[in-house]
């Protein structure tokens, strides 16, 4: 009975607690006992239940300020109530019925806007108009014509610079950004052309007003700031409105169809140029090339080995295909590939990258073309990724989000295509021999030699195609720095080629060509721009420059709607493609490093040195890569900095200009979070594996030795062995011998393998000891399926603007933590007493009770 | 009311046990089913454990002169079985002469036999012509195995009835070989689906159960309802 009013030997022994403190918690509890009758029985539920009741208390150990938690909570739960879900009082009939009334007329707004393209093409007075317009001559339409575009360009130019104050000002964007959402919810294309001009209107008027309205000519040092400012908000004006005419009529090419006699077909020379990759890599997309659908007869396969080997010889005879090489190694894979034109004599050149494996119906689908046009010179593929970049492999966001090349592949490449501006990228793609004879072979002067050889074929009157289905599947940069030394090379590249071949001058291309080209060299010379807005709002902060002389009331004004038009009709056009704001990220993570080679290679093409010595390899561990997230960690230092400043700013500085210092430290976290996304993307994540898996859904079957077959499901395949999952738990020991049938078509085969994982109904096989028969059937049953790349976007939700801008946010906090968990040991001593700190006053914050089985605020299944 | 029929291109292929698997993946997918066992071997009705198997049959109630519809066992309410019965080689020549002078007998009494089933399932002997006539029949399938014994027999049979390649096994070269001409050869004959070499068949005659009983989770019970539902499917095209 001692025991139990006055614990203390209990506390003591059980718990290991210092004798004052158990002396203090015993008199507690003895006091307890002696005031609050605990022997009653609503006493006696509570401490049957305190577990539930005081959650922070069930797991520690007893401690001093015990008493005052378990007050706290108390209190707590005597004052506050978790909302119960099953009791919640129900909305007032009136809210409710308005409710309904309100919801139903958006529903019948929306779906009127839904139809709306629908009807209107159906419409017997659009017919009627468009049947008038035909029947006017060609004169009469000039006519017509230029009296719409004067009148909409009087307009428009009176949109763009009539200045408003305050109130117009708010009710014009208001009133657009109505427009806007309304126009958001009718499908199809020329609701997108709207929204387009509806950006275009917005951002040149707020550009308009930035170069009449903002900049301050009496103080030099504000002049400067400003005019760096409104100089790389040109730019990023400029690349807006060359991307929207570049993107805002996906060609959507399908394949065309060949004639169905074979001997029309045209005689293919696939290449494969390779240097120093390992044979294994090679092997892959030989087997897969010896598995494309096309008569014997007319494929020609040659592997282009730049390093002489051995190997790679003795491979290309056992497989059967073409080896060529030559004496010296002269401007690397243009070079390569001209030297081994001078051997081959296909009417059509393919050419894959070592690691590009082709499926089955790569020529099928892209050869139609070729007959259809005589003057067509290119037709480009997808380059699909297999393997996570960098990016999707240290944010974990693997085949859950578009990856970063998406945009390019998926939309950019199909807008360039409306416009016969699809260019080269080196590999997945099929050319004319007879167009490239003509250009003299490909272009060796650049970094970027597949863009400049496409910029000559255009500049030579030939044309171009792009078929957006993924046809080839390759591996991904291995880490960010090898990432990194690849755009680095592309940026250079491009910018060697703005200097010495010029698209916006020289004779051949077309006006639509030229926009195009130009907008894919200056996407690359966006590092400068960028780590201007990213230290922007720090003139203010720190130097007291007014980089934009108006009152920030103003800039919200004008700046809000550019960036919300800007971002509603990119998610329109690129939503499948690129999540909103992500694009922020991407260049931020380039922009140092793209800054300096462009700007050398814009200045002087032929000067450079080479790219950062890429790490490449598997990472065998987490880390964080210190060298290439230097720059970011400055950047962020800067802006905490600036930080600071505002914070003094708002304490010490004058009362006019509060606003505008509220504004800055705004921008000042938005760059923050922005950065701290690029320092998240710069902890590696380790690779587990070293060939990579695939994951797909696939029927097989298993058989084991005793003849028993089971059917499966593959669920990852890679070039060493494959996963099943079986219906039924099967316990093999590791070791034992199973056959693995798959199928390819009508045709089934068998493989001999090894279980290497076995893990209930899952077991991992290993097939290793194939016969090279079998591996050429396998990889042609696996990753040259010609389904094999199609269903990769499956698990992607639909973009919401407003989602993706906080999952960006709340990305650049976590990438802030990340870098506090690498940090060295002697950081986190300094900080740990304050972490410390921080969590024992969170111990005493009291929280709701867990809900118990049985209450009623839970749900529970089993009605009493 | 469909008849659907299985007879061997060549003796051995496998024939009966199909046929029972069949019936069996019919009537899981809901269809009332009745076997009728047309061989003078009588092991159709070993696959079911049938207590009294061997006695009775329809065979043996002709020469008995006893009700022929009488013999059937009902293995589940919507699976029924007819045994052909125990009968000595010279008794299965007078059943044989019996069915030869009269074609018409099976005719008669599947349509009797039309308001009770939906699918009626004849196991055919390989050779006995009489016994293979059995009236109208939707789906007349000649059972095969991918050898150069029924490559040569189809050849020189030159139907049109549908084949079924039975106990493939496609780690065998020759076999996929043939399988390969065959789909060029009798692309319209062929079936699209072949039924695998799995022991669960032989190791389920054994067990005298189904294979579908016996080894649900097996190849061989998926291939069996992979058959059912093709014949499902040609029964709604043929209608």
């Amino acid at each position: 009975m001692i025991e139990h009013c006055f614990p203390y030997l209990k506390l003591r022994r059980r718990y290991d607690c210092h004798p004052l403190t158990a002396l203090w918690l015993a008199s507690f509890t003895a006091m307890a006992w002696l005031f609050l009758r605990l022997e009653s029985p609503v006493w006696q539920r509570l401490r049957e239940e305190r577990q539930r009741w005081y959650p922070h208390l069930a797991g520690k150990a007893p401690s001093v300020g015990d008493p005052l938690r378990i007050a706290l909570q108390s209190l707590w739960l005597l004052v506050f109530r978790p909302w119960p879900q099953a009791r919640r009082r129900t909305a007032p009939q009136w809210a409710r019925r308005v409710g309904q009334s309100n919801q139903r007329l958006w529903s019948r707004i929306g779906a009127f806007l839904t139809e709306l393209p629908q009807h209107a093409s159906e419409s017997k007075a659009m017919h009627e108009g468009a049947q008038w317009r035909r029947n006017l001559d060609t004169r009469q339409k000039h006519w017509l014509d230029f009296t719409c575009a004067a009148v909409g360009l009087v307009l428009v130019v009176v949109c763009i610079t009539q200045p408003f104050n305050y109130v117009s000002q708010l009710v014009y964007v208001i009133l657009l950004w109505a427009v806007a959402m309304v126009i958001r919810r009718m499908p199809g294309r020329f609701p997108t052309l709207l929204l387009i001009m509806l950006s275009i209107i917005v951002s040149c008027r707020y550009l308009w007003w930035r170069y009449t309205a903002t900049l301050n000519w009496d103080s030099p040092l504000d002049l400067a700031c400003g005019v760096l400012l409104l100089i790389a908000e040109t730019y990023s004006w400029l690349v807006l409105l060359l991307g929207y005419i570049q993107t805002c009529w996906p060609l959507n090419r399908p394949p065309a169809q060949l004639p169905r006699d074979t001997r029309l077909w045209p005689t293919v020379d696939l290449l494969i140029p390779t240097y120093n990759e390992d044979l294994s890599i090679v092997r892959s997309t030989v087997y897969a090339a010896l598995g494309i659908d096309w008569p014997h007869d007319k494929l020609r396969i040659s592997i282009l080995d730049d390093g002489k080997r051995e190997e790679f010889r003795l491979f290309a005879e056992q497989a059967g295909v073409n080896y060529i090489t030559r004496n010296d190694n002269k401007h690397a894979k243009a070079g390569n590939l001209n030297q081994a034109l001078k051997q081959l004599d296909g009417e059509l050149v393919a050419i894959f990258d070592c690691d590009h494996v082709p499926v089955r119906s790569f020529l099928q689908l892209t050869v139609g073309w070729f007959l259809r046009d005589p003057k067509l010179a290119l037709v480009q593929t997808p380059h699909h990724f297999l393997s996570p970049d960098p990016f999707e492999r240290n944010l974990d966001t693997f085949r859950q989000r578009p990856n970063e090349g998406e945009l390019f592949y998926g939309l950019v490449q199909d807008g360039n295509d409306m416009w016969n501006a699809a260019f080269f990228c080196g590999s997945c793609a099929v050319l004319r021999r007879s167009a490239i004879d003509e250009i003299g072979g490909f272009a060796v002067e650049t970094v970027t030699e597949d863009a400049h050889t496409a910029l000559r074929l255009h500049r030579k009157g030939w044309n171009s195609a792009y078929v957006r289905i993924p046809q080839a599947a390759g591996l991904a940069t291995e880490s960010l720095s090898a990432h990194i030394g690849q755009r680095i090379r592309w940026a250079r590249g491009m910018a060697q080629i703005f200097r010495t071949d010029n698209p916006l001058l020289g004779k051949g291309l077309t006006i639509f060509q030229r926009i195009c080209y130009a907008n894919a060299m200056l996407h690359f010379l966006a590092g400068l721009p960028r780590l201007v807005f990213l230290t922007a709002p720090l003139a203010f902060l720190l130097m007291h420059a007014y980089i934009i002389y108006a009152p920030a009331l103003m800039i919200m004004l004008y700046v809000i709607p550019h960036m919300v038009h800007a971002s509603l009709t990119n998610s329109r056009m690129q939503g499948e493609h690129r999540l909103t704001f992500w694009g922020e990220v991407y260049e931020t993570v380039l922009a140092w490093y793209i800054a300096r080679p462009t700007t050398v290679a814009l200045f002087n093409p032929k000067k450079g040195k080479f790219n950062v010595t890429a790490k490449g390899g598997l990472m065998t561990e987490d880390q964080f890569d210190w060298g290439i997230a230097r720059p970011y960690l400055v950047l962020a230092v800067l802006n905490i900095a600036g930080l600071f400043f505002a914070v003094w700013r708002l304490f010490y500085g004058p009362a006019n200009e509060i606003g505008t210092t509220l504004v800055s430290s705004l921008w000042v976290i938005y760059n923050l979070l922005i950065v701290g996304a690029a320092v998240a993307i710069a902890a590696e994540v380790r690779q587990v594996r070293e060939t990579h898996r695939v994951q797909a859904k696939l029927p097989a079957a298993i058989r084991l030795q005793n003849g028993r077959f089971y059917p499966c499901l593959l669920v990852d395949y890679s070039d060493g062995g494959t996963g099943v999952q079986l219906d039924v738990e099967l316990s093999l020991p590791i070791g034992e011998r199973v056959f693995l049938m798959m199928q390819r078509g009508e045709r089934e085969f068998l493989f001999s393998g090894i279980v290497s994982r076995s893990h209930k109904n899952f077991i991992g096989i290993a097939l290793n000891e194939l016969t090279a028969q079998q591996k050429i059937d396998y990889v042609q049953c696996t990753f040259s399926r010609a389904d094999a790349w199609l269903n990769w976007n499956e698990d992607f939700a639909p973009d919401r603007p407003l989602h993706s801008f906080i999952d960006v946010l709340r990305l650049g906090a976590t990438g802030y933590y990340r870098l506090y968990q690498y940090l060295p040991a002697w950081t986190r001593t300094l900080t740990r007493p304050f972490v410390r700190l921080l969590a024992w006053l969170i111990s005493y914050v009291p929280r709701f009770a867990k809900a118990s089985p049985l209450s009623p605020t839970s749900r529970s299944e089993c009605a009493p | 009311m469909t008849s659907l029929s299985m007879r061997g291109v060549r003796g051995g292929v496998g024939t009966t046990s199909l046929m029972a698997a069949l019936g069996y993946a019919l009537e899981s997918l809901g269809e009332r089913v009745l076997l009728i066992d047309m061989s003078p071997e009588n092991l159709l009705s070993l696959h079911f454990n049938l207590r009294d198997s061997g006695k009775s049959g329809w065979a043996r109630a002709m020469l008995d002169d006893q009700d022929w519809y009488k013999q059937a066992w009902g293995l589940t309410p919507t699976l029924h079985i007819l045994p052909y019965g125990r009968l000595s080689a010279q008794e299965s020549m007078s059943i044989e002469q019996q069915l030869i002078h009269d074609p018409q007998i099976w005719a008669r009494r599947q349509a009797s036999l039309a308001a009770n089933y939906d699918w009626l399932l004849f196991d055919l002997p390989q050779r006995l012509p009489g016994h293979a006539a059995i009236g109208p029949c939707l789906l007349p399938i000649q059972v095969a195995e991918a050898d150069a014994a029924c490559h040569v027999l189809l050849l020189q049979q030159a139907g049109s009835n549908p084949v079924l390649v039975n106990r493939y096994d496609p780690g065998s070269q020759l076999q996929r070989d043939l399988l390969l001409i065959w789909r060029q050869y009798y692309a319209t004959r062929l079936l699209p689906l072949t039924v695998h070499a799995d022991e669960a068949m032989r190791e389920a005659l054994a067990f005298k159960q189904p294979v579908g009983q016996y080894a649900p989770e097996s190849l061989a019970a998926q291939d069996a309802l992979s058959l059912a539902t093709w014949c499902l499917a040609r029964r709604r095209e043929m209608a």
